[in-house]
This record gives C-alpha cells, sequence and structure tokens, in this order.
C-alpha cells in the first residue's frame, strides 16, 4: 500500500490536532506491547447517554487519530449506540465486516486501508478497546 | 585503502552473492510504483540463499524418517543428515566434542533450557547476574526461575552511549552469584560486549557464563573454545537457516550436570511406568521427534556463511555501518541509540517528533524494510528513555545503494512527516 493511502491528510490533521486530547494521568491505560503505544479514554455522562468522550495516550498516527475519530464520533451517543458502533469498528477492522459500513461513519473511514496491513490492526483498534472497556465500566 | 574504497571494491563480490538469494530480487509494486525491496531487518531474521532452500527440499523428497528410531533406509539417512548437521555446527564453533552440540528450537528455547536445568541445581539466595541490554529471551527465562526457586537477579549497567559498564562487575558480585548471562552483541543497540573480559573474571570466581550468540554467530567467527563461555545461544534463521531450530552449545562437565530439560521420546534410555533414566548427551536434552528439515537447513547455512567468509562479513558489515552513519549524520531531527566504538551492524534511530511505526511505514513505502518497535527489550527501551525505536540492521547481502536508498528516504521522511 502507498504511503499516501493509509496517511490521508485527514488522518494526518487528526494527529496533529487531535480531538478531545486531555491530561487523564488518574485513569490506567490500555497498551499495545508490541509497541508501547498507550490509550486512556473517559466518558463523561450517566448510565444511558455519553455527553463527551476524552481521551489521553502516545502513539503513531494511526492510534492517535483513531483516538481522536472515535471521540467525536461517540460524543453525544447514547450508550446502546455506541456499544453498536464499537462493535460494527472491530468487526470491520478484524475483517468480520464488510468495509463499506464504516462510510456513514464520517472520517473514521479512513482507517479501512488498515484492514490490509495486519500489524497495523492493533494501532488501529488500540483506542476502541480502551473505549469497549470504558463502556463496560458504565 | 580507505575504508570508503574497500566499500566500493566490495559491491561486485556482494551483488554476485545477491544471486544467491531468490527473495532479494523479488518485484515489489508500492502504491502502484515498482520498488526495489532494501531488506533491512536482518536481526529479525535473516533471508535463506539457494542452497539452504534446496537443502531442506532435498531432505524432505530424498530421505525425510524419524531420527535415531527407524531401521530402514531412510531412517539411516535422515539420521545421517541430522547428525552431520551436529558435526558441522561443532566445527563451526571450534567444540570439543559433538556431545556439546544440542538441537534446540532457537535462541530461546536455549536459554529456557539453561535456565530451568541449572536453576534446579540452585538454592534460594542464589544470584544471577545479567545486563541492562538484554532481549527478553534472555531476560524473562531467569526472571521466572527466579521467581520459581528464590533467586535474585542482578544487572550490568550500561552507559548512555550503549556500552557495557563491566567496571561495575566487582561492585555486583557476591559469593552468592551462581551464574552470569549476557547478550555477545545487542539486537538493538549493536554494541559487541567485551565477553572475555566477563568471562575471565566469572571464571576467577568458579562461576559459569552463558552467551546468548543470536547477534554475533551469524555475523563473525565464534570459537567457544577461544572464548571459552560456559553456554552459547543462537538461531538457524538469524545465519540464513530455517526458523524454529537453533543451538545450546555447553561445555560437557556443564551438560552433564544438568538434569534433563523436557521429557519424552529421544532423551531417554530406559523408561519405567513410574521413572527414567536419561540418556547420553546430546540426546538428552533433545526430548521427542526434531526438527530435522531444520538440520538440513542449518548445515547447508553453515557451509553458505564459511564460504563467503565470516571475517569478511564481520569486515564488510563494518564498512557498510560506517557508510550509513556518514549518510544519516545531519539528518534534521535524527537521533541514534548505541554508538559504542567497534558496534555491529545495527542503526537503532530516530526522527525526534516522528514515532518510529509512522516512520517504519514511511520507509516501507519507499521499499525499505526496517523494524519499529522495543525490538524485544523493553528494559533496555525504558534506559534509553523512548518508546520505541527504528532500527536498521545489515547482512551481508546488503549494498552501498541499499544504504544510499535508505538514507535518501529517511531524509524525505525527515521533510515530509
Amino acid at each position: 500500500m502507498a504511503f499516501d493511502e493509509l496517511y490521508q491528510e485527514i488522518i494526518r490533521d487528526h494527529y496533529k490536532n487531535p480531538r478531545n486530547k486531555r491530561e487523564l494521568s488518574h485513569l490506567k491505560a490500555v497498551e499495545n506491547p508490541s509497541c508501547g503505544d498507550s490509550v486512556k479514554v473517559l466518558l463523561d455522562g450517566d448510565s444511558q447517554h455519553i455527553e463527551n468522550v476524552y481521551f489521553d495516550g502516545s502513539g503513531c498516527s494511526i492510534s492517535m487519530c483513531s483516538a481522536s475519530m472515535m471521540s467525536e464520533l461517540l460524543t453525544g451517543k447514547t450508550v446502546p449506540e455506541a456499544k453498536q458502533i464499537v462493535s460494527q469498528f472491530l468487526g470491520v477492522i478484524r475483517g468480520e465486516q464488510p468495509a463499506d459500513s464504516l462510510d456513514d461513519l464520517g472520517d473514521i473511514a479512513a482507517l479501512k486501508g488498515v484492514i490490509e496491513l495486519p500489524v497495523r490492526v492493533k494501532c488501529a483498534t488500540l483506542a476502541w478497546h480502551a473505549v469497549e472497556q470504558a463502556l463496560g465500566d458504565l | 585503502m580507505t575504508n570508503h574504497q574497500e566499500l566500493l571494491d566490495a559491491q561486485p563480490k556482494v551483488q554476485r552473492l545477491r544471486q544467491d538469494f531468490p527473495i532479494l530480487n523479488r518485484p515489489l509494486v508500492l502504491g502502484g510504483k515498482p520498488r526495489t525491496l532494501v531488506y533491512f531487518d536482518n536481526a529479525a531474521t535473516a533471508q535463506k540463499p539457494r542452497s539452504v532452500l534446496d537443502a531442506i527440499r532435498s531432505y524432505d523428497e530424498n530421505a525425510n524418517a524419524n531420527v535415531h528410531r527407524a531401521i530402514h533406509s531412510l531412517g539411516e539417512e535422515a539420521t545421517r543428515i541430522y547428525e552431520a548437521s551436529r558435526d558441522r555446527v561443532k566445527t563451526l564453533l571450534n567444540a570439543s566434542s559433538r556431545e556439546e552440540i544440542i538441537f534446540t528450537r532457537g535462541t530461546t528455547d536455549s536459554i529456557n533450557l539453561v535456565a530451568q536445568s541449572f536453576a534446579k541445581l540452585l538454592s534460594p539466595g542464589d544470584e544471577i547476574i545479567a545486563t541492562e541490554m538484554e532481549h527478553h529471551a534472555n531476560l524473562v527465562p531467569w526472571q521466572m526461575v527466579a521467581d520459581q526457586y528464590g533467586l535474585k537477579l542482578k544487572f550490568l549497567p550500561i552507559t548512555d552511549d550503549g556500552v557495557l559498564r563491566i567496571d561495575q562487575l566487582p561492585v555486583l558480585w557476591s559469593p552468592r552469584v551462581k551464574l552470569v548471562t549476557l547478550a555477545a552483541m545487542s539486537n538493538v543497540l549493536g554494541t559487541i560486549n567485551p565477553l572475555e573480559e566477563v568471562i575471565a573474571f566469572a571464571h576467577e570466581r568458579g562461576v559459569p557464563v552463558l552467551v546468548d550468540g543470536a547477534q554475533s554467530v551469524p555475523h563473525m567467527r565464534v570459537d567457544v573454545r577461544a572464548l571459552d563461555c560456559d553456554f552459547l545461544a543462537f538461531s538457524s534463521h538469524k545465519m540464513g537457516g530455517p526458523t524454529g531450530f537453533g543451538v545450546l552449545y555447553g561445555k560437557k562437565e556443564w551438560l552433564e550436570k544438568l538434569p534433563p530439560y523436557q521429557g519424552g521420546g529421544d532423551m531417554i534410555r530406559s523408561v519405567w511406568l513410574d521413572h527414567f533414566e536419561a540418556n547420553d548427551l546430546p540426546y538428552k536434552f533433545e526430548a521427542g521427534t526434531p526438527h530435522m528439515e531444520g538440520a538440513a537447513g542449518l548445515h547447508a547455512a553453515i557451509d553458505y556463511l564459511d564460504a563467503v567468509g565470516l571475517d569478511w562479513i564481520h569486515r564488510y558489515e563494518g564498512l557498510l555501518l560506517d557508510y550509513a552513519m556518514e549518510q544519516l549524520k545531519g539528518i534534521p531531527r535524527i537521533r541514534f541509540f548505541g554508538t559504542a566504538p567497534g558496534k555491529g551492524g545495527i542503526i537503532a534511530f530516530l526522527l525526534d517528533g516522528i514515532h518510529a511505526h509512522d516512520l517504519s511505514a514511511f520507509l516501507d513505502s519507499r521499499g525499505v524494510a526496517v523494524r519499529a518497535g522495543h525490538h524485544c527489550a523493553h528494559p533496555l527501551a525504558r534506559r534509553l528513555g523512548v518508546v520505541s525505536t527504528a532500527r536498521a540492521s545489515f547482512y551481508f547481502y546488503n549494498t552501498k545503494d541499499e544504504v544510499d536508498a535508505f538514507a535518501a528516504a529517511v531524509r524525505d521522511a525527515s521533510a515530509q512527516l
């Protein structure tokens, strides 16, 4: 795959200008042991509704832009909606669901290229595993 | 002759050798453009010459049968091939006897064997000395037995340049130290450690030394009798042989003392329902049907390396390293990890502000394969104060032109990312 196909402008933008990123030093991070990337996710809302999603972490463009996009996408969603989106994204990236099903979800569709790169799947899904845990803890 | 001239003069030989490696000439299309593969991930695994591929195939087409058991023509031939490989390893290492060559699944398996068996001879409170630069394979097996048997691990520190602080050996030493274990060459820093000094110090105190030779045996001549190490572990796949196969060299006196590692076929002399008698060396440590194709392939790989010349390989990789460092130095934002004098052909580096994964993906788009990550040495990465680095590692089939392509791609990454 060409570098520019994976590292699209929208991905570089989220990496350089992350949305909803703030220091969450009190939280435990979800880590990718193969590269040391780490993400923390904080859900702000009640047991039914997510008002805000914040993340903190360090890593490559793919893991950080995925976290930024995830935070935008899940803001304002109900908990069942958020859970559905998380399982849809993870299903697509694992190749279990058609890639086109991400097209209705906005910026995140830019990560479809990762499906062909098994080693980078872990980067793209890191933040989603973190939010999956956070949703489970609600 | 200058080093640069020597590097140039070596290129025709390297080009000839490259013809022996089918994968180095494979087409690569990236983003619709044909690219030339530049394989600089040799510290992870090396490519195989055709003679190795042929040896594996020939074993399976002509000789395959279980070794040491089958009383028929194929069984005899398979056993002959398997044992001939052991003799070949013995001569490569200049070991005293073939009983000292144990076939394993690789460096990791070899070290686990020593850790598990050696620890059974120890008492709680006994100590093992390793270093801060070890690969997980020479760290975690010791942590596991330390936990199991109440042992204490101590670590020789390194300098910021990645040089081992052997001046700290007397400081760490105590009468409880029972083994010293260290890499001959760091898989991240490229540092070549002063094994002779460490071994002399330990032997004066009656303590054996294990050498992790995963990064040294493929790249330089290692003579176990001259070195006087007690154990040496290495892998076939980093020297042009097949994966899943490797060697543990051990001095006979130590291998006789150690209890068996895994139980099963081949490692026994006789078995009753309630007990067994272990086989003689080297079979005592080789449980189960071994990787016969691995042995055939490693034999061919050693023949190949010897024909190329291990001393030449070491020299040539040093020339490539020096040339690569000249080309990379001065690229904006570049930072190197491990600048020990006389180091091996490994360059760990970063461009400040660019994650190693992104850098590696960019280089890959130019056809350049480097490793990105912590290189199976978490504690070392922490010591260096980084999460992950990019690593270019050379083998004798790499060329000056490849270094140029690599340096140009790093320069572009620095400008564009």
